[in-house]
Parts: C-alpha cells; structure tokens; sequence
C-alpha cells in the first residue's frame, strides 16, 4: 500500500490483480449490472489511493479494508437509486458479455471462490441471510432485526455465527487439502 | 459496556463499520485492551473475507485498461506533491527537522510558558511542518477526566521519513509540577513519551519528535503531577 500510495504503477497493478475481481463481483451482485460494477471498480481504486496512506495493518487485513470500501461506494449508489432485490444466487448466473478465459493464475482464485460458495452452501439459510443483508445489502443488525422479525440480538447472533462458520469451514478445506 | 459478552455481538457490525460512533468508540476501547476479542475479531474477518472470496468474477479485460488511465490522471493532478515528499533524501528530512526544531524553540513551544500562546502559535507551524513532508496531521482535543477543569489538544504530524511530531498543550488552572503524558495505540499497548511541566497558573506545553508512527496513536492521557487522570483526547486524522 505504501507503494501504491507513492504512484507506483506495479503497486498499482498487484492491487488490480488482487481485488479487481471481487470489486467487480461485489458490484454485479448489490449494483445489478456490468456498467454500474465497472464504475464501482474504478470508484474504488481511486478512492483507494486517495485514502491508501490512511490504511493501518494493525487495524485488520487489506483484503477486508478494501472490499468494505468497495461496498460502501455500493451502498452509496444503491441509495440514490431504487435498488431491486438482488440475491447471490441471481450472480451466480453469469453476465451476458463474452468473457475470454482468465491466465493461469486465475484458476487459484476460482477455485477458492468455489470452496467458498461451497462453505456458504452449508450455512442454515437464516445466517446465509443475516450475512447477505449485512454485507450486501448494508443493513446494520437493527435493520436486519426489523425485516426479519426477529430479536436484535438474534440478528446479530446469526451473522457472527455465520462468519466464524465460514472460517471454520475453510480451515478444515485446507486441512484436507493438506493431507 | 465492558465485558466481552457486551463487546462480541457487536463485533460484526464493528467490522462492517455500521455501529454508531458512540457504540464503535467503546468497542476499540474493549479491544485495545482484549486480546480474546481481539482474536475473535481476526476470526470474524478472516470469515469475512470466505464471503467476499464467493464475489469475485473476471472482470472486463478492458477495465484494467480504463482504471490504469484513471490512476495516472489521479497521480499526475494530486499526485506530485505526495511523490516529492516521499523522494526527498532523509539529510533534507534532518535539515528540515532540525529547522522545525529551531523554530519550535523560538515560538516557545519547548520553554514552559502559557499554554493559550503556544496554541496559538500552533498555526504559524504549518509553513514549516510543510517542508518536512509527511503524511497529514492528526489531533485531537483534551477533555477533562476528573474534577480539575482541564482542556486543552494534541496535534501530531505524521511523517513518512520517522521524524514525526507530536504537540501538547493543556490548560488546568491552578496546576502546578510534572505531570505526565501516556500514549495509547490502537493495539492497547502504551508508552510514555515524557513528562509535562504546569507553571503556577496551569499552563502545560509538551512536544517530541519520534520516530514511531503517530498513526497509531489512538489516544493521549495527561496525568497531573499527582498521578491522577487529568484529561484525554481521542487521537483521529484531520
């Protein structure tokens, strides 16, 4: 981040490698389109060099901090906006643009991203909602207890049982794995 | 709130930044000083991170392209004065420092003297703090923790060569001897920087070059002489 912040275009570059993707994935799914993704993906690499001498490691992982600007900008634009519901499942089906196969590389995060669904696919489907508002549709607990009809704490319950399963399971993935 | 079973709930919403501040200043305060929590925290984000893995699809080859272009208009409007400072070579960084201390002395911001000029001599800093190149300022105002009616601020200026500053001012009427200041990191761990001298009326000016990242700082407590709290500030970028 350091050197991103000093202009460094290979920063730059590693950083785009690392969460283009997501951003873009995050914007399919919560902005509905591939045109409003792509402005969410620019929207926040600028913002992330404007603000990258602000990031402090002791504060949590970079992956974490920049996703949750990403979704911030998101969240932003949904608000000036009427959103439809969008759910994970609606991104599963793919944009409708030809997509050329992805360098080698790629494949690792594919992969990972299909553990990851797998991990998902296993969470009692309260939780997997819980964590879907929070994170994509940016409901604060309060909210979430609201829509749901359920005790806040019940809200909040849900989706840190969620995280700390997802976490779990992705654990014991890599422990097979490794045998 | 002080216990983990209050604290934990809301860690998610901590993380996903959607407590209100009051809430989210008591949960940093918790941590700082949990290291249980803090690990649940390091769970929840590593859990966090399994569900946005799940969002990643192949963008656009053109994207790269486009955000690439973006960057450099960036860089090249704002860009050019973050790239001089971080170019300039560590003896300009000493001369610089050493300037700024000179000018420290003679705005009498070493001497002990009235808090309420010092500060206001704090403004005519920026001309040479900027020649130092940094990273921005960051500060905060001093509120009393007890019954002396203390106020007063912080202003710390982050450097990018380990030459920050950090300025003290403080105001308690009637104070008088060594107090001391202690720094709190986001971490929970804390140093002592040094002491602070009150003159007979309760005026108080302290400062220090460091080499550590002011960045961290998320609180300063100043102690009067007789160890008691005597007022802190919450530490935040300006």
């Amino acid at each position: 981040m350091r050197s991103f912040a000093g202009c460094d275009p290979a920063a730059a570059d590693e950083l785009y490698r690392r969460f283009a993707g997501r951003v873009y994935g995050l914007g399919l799914v919560m902005l509905g389109g591939d045109a409003a993704a792509q402005d969410l993906v620019q929207d926040t690499f600028v913002k992330l060099w404007r603000n990258a001498e602000r990031y402090d490691r002791s504060r949590g992982k970079l992956e974490t901090w920049v996703l949750l600007m990403a979704r911030s900008l998101a969240i932003d634009a949904i608000r000036r906006r009427v959103l439809d519901a969008r759910t994970l499942e609606r991104a599963d089906h793919p944009p409708d643009v030809d997509r050329a196969p992805g360098p080698d590389e790629r494949a690792v995060t594919a992969d990972l991203a299909e553990r990851a669904r797998r991990a998902i696919a296993t969470l009692p489907p309260e939780q997997r909602a819980a964590l879907e508002l929070a994170y994509l549709g940016g409901k604060t607990s309060t909210e979430i207890s609201d829509l749901e009809g359920i005790p806040i704490g019940t809200a909040k319950t849900r989706i840190r049982a969620a995280l700390l399963r997802l976490r779990e399971l992705m654990s014991e993935e890599v422990e097979r794995d490794d045998v | 709130m002080t216990t983990c079973d209050d604290v934990r709930p809301l860690l998610p919403d901590h993380l996903l930044g959607s407590l209100p501040d009051e809430e989210d200043d008591e949960v940093r305060g918790h941590l700082r000083g949990c290291a249980g929590c803090r690990h649940e925290l390091a769970q929840l984000d590593e859990g966090l991170g399994v569900f946005g893995s799940t969002l990643a699809r192949e963008a656009p080859a053109e994207l790269r392209g486009r955000v690439r272009e973006v960057l450099e208009e960036e860089w090249a409007e704002r860009g050019t004065s973050r790239r001089r400072r971080s170019d300039r070579p560590p003896w300009a960084m000493a001369i610089a420092a050493a300037i700024a201390i000179a000018a420290s002395a003679a705005f009498g911001v070493v001497q002990l003297g009235h808090a309420r000029t010092a500060q206001a001599n704090a403004d005519r800093y920026e001309s040479v703090l900027s020649v130092l190149g940094g990273e921005g300022f960051r500060g905060g105002q001093l509120r009393a923790l007890g019954d002396v009616p203390a106020e007063g601020s912080v202003l710390a200026y982050r450097s990018s060569h380990d030459q920050s500053f950090v300025l003290v001012f403080v105001r308690a009427p009637g104070l008088d001897g060594l107090g001391t200041m202690v720094v709190t990191r986001v971490d929970g761990t804390t140093w002592v920087p040094g002491q602070i001298a009150f003159d007979g009326d309760g005026d108080a000016a302290a400062w220090w070059v460091t080499p550590r990242d002011v960045g961290s700082i998320d609180r300063l407590t100043v102690r009067a002489p007789d160890g008691s709290a005597l007022a802190s500030a919450r530490i935040r970028d300006v």
